[in-house]
């Protein structure tokens, strides 16, 4: 019966864990995305690299919830660009 | 009707912003001085070289007692020593600046025919140095900014007078590019250089207060007071960024270089005053 239990959790933290890898990846691509369009916010990599550690320690939830932050900020800079990109130019002093 | 006139108007607003876009270096700069000029009416154009004690009285004081005793001295007279190096091969930095060496500081940021790309001073200093077989130094770290610091103080009082040739794409290309970031708002705080820069130009943010960019290259390197130590123009592009809480470029990245090109020409006519002293 333990063994079985243990097996349960075994497998849903792995679960967790291959959940996790796939958001992490889709941070850290929206990350570069901003990055390449010139517009990445200062803390988006260092919220990628506390959510790795902490993921890396077992907190999952937090880990979770840095990830969420980072994917957010890489999101929001990556809409900032596409808006700046014609909103720029209506700031030029005449 | 009332259709038409909804679009008539549309596109006459479409017109004018792209005219704005697509304003020559020239207009550009005209529009710029202007503005501060309507802006602070009492404030003289050669003023703005001064930076921010151009229009912060009560911190002019201090600065000009500052000046009394300049913290830059010790940089400037270490540049000296590390301009006047004798490198291995028997050549000096002086061998790959054919200009005089009071017109160096204002050649600079210069398009590069060869490159097609904006040449800063730091730049030019490590591709001397490479040509004549040496390891570039660390941009932003003391060795090269004494060395900017030594040959600003050798040209004081020359004018900027940075081209942009119009007839060049690589170097209308690289202006808008500087125009462009100077304008992009960026960064979790939304901020573009000109809200702060312009918009908000003689305004207190916190206890300080925001300076004009018309002669905002003019005195750099700087003293800066609260680090206690030396600042190259592209750290406190740096500084800025880090400030609207964007993720900085590297110095002398391209983005930064076309920054400060476009940055010097709105400063054209203003003297070089380099180094200053800051808080």
């Amino acid at each position: 019966m333990i063994f079985f239990v243990m097996a349960i959790i075994l497998v849903s933290l792995s679960g967790c864990a291959t959940e996790f890898e796939k958001r992490l990846e889709e941070a850290e691509r929206m990350r570069v995305m901003a990055a390449d369009a010139g517009a990445e916010w200062l803390r988006t990599e260092e919220l990628i690299t506390q959510a790795k550690t902490e993921a890396a320690r077992g907190d999952m939830e937090r880990a979770n919830s840095l990830l969420e932050l980072a994917q957010f900020q890489a999101e929001t800079a990556i809409k900032q660009a596409q808006h700046e990109a014609d909103a720029w130019s209506g700031r030029v002093v005449q | 009707m009332r259709k038409a006139t909804v679009a008539v108007l549309l596109l006459a607003t479409a017109l004018l912003m792209q005219q704005a876009v697509l304003a020559g270096p020239e207009e550009d700069r005209l529009a710029f001085v202007e503005y501060y000029k309507t802006r602070f009416p009492d404030i003289p154009f050669a003023e703005y070289a001064n930076g921010i004690y151009a229009i912060d009285s009560d911190a002019r004081g201090q600065w000009l007692d500052i000046e009394q005793f300049p913290p830059y001295e010790f940089s400037v007279e270490q540049g000296q020593e590390r301009w006047e190096a004798v490198f291995a091969n028997g050549r000096t930095l002086a061998d790959c600046f054919p200009q005089q060496l009071d017109e160096i500081r204002v050649s600079y940021p210069r398009l590069d025919e060869d490159l097609g790309e904006v040449v800063t001073l730091e730049m030019a200093i490590n591709q001397c140095r490479t040509a004549n077989e040496q390891p570039p130094l660390t941009y932003g770290g003391d060795e090269i900014i004494d060395i900017t610091a030594y040959l600003a103080f050798q040209g004081r009082g020359k004018k900027l007078d940075v081209r942009v040739p119009v007839d060049d794409p690589r170097a209308l290309d690289a202006y808008e590019s500087g125009k462009r970031f100077y304008y992009t708002k960026r960064g979790q705080l939304n901020l573009a250089c000109a809200d702060c820069h312009v918009t908000s130009v003689g305004q207190l943010v916190r206890a300080d207060r925001l300076s004009a960019s018309l002669g905002h290259t003019t005195h750099f390197p700087v003293y800066r007071s609260k680090l206690g130590g030396m600042l190259s123009l592209h750290k406190r592009f740096a500084g800025c960024v880090r400030d609207v809480r964007a993720k900085p470029f590297a110095l002398q990245s391209t983005e930064f270089r076309n920054l400060e090109y476009f940055l010097s020409y709105m400063g054209n006519g203003l003297d070089v005053n380099g180094p200053g002293a800051r808080k």
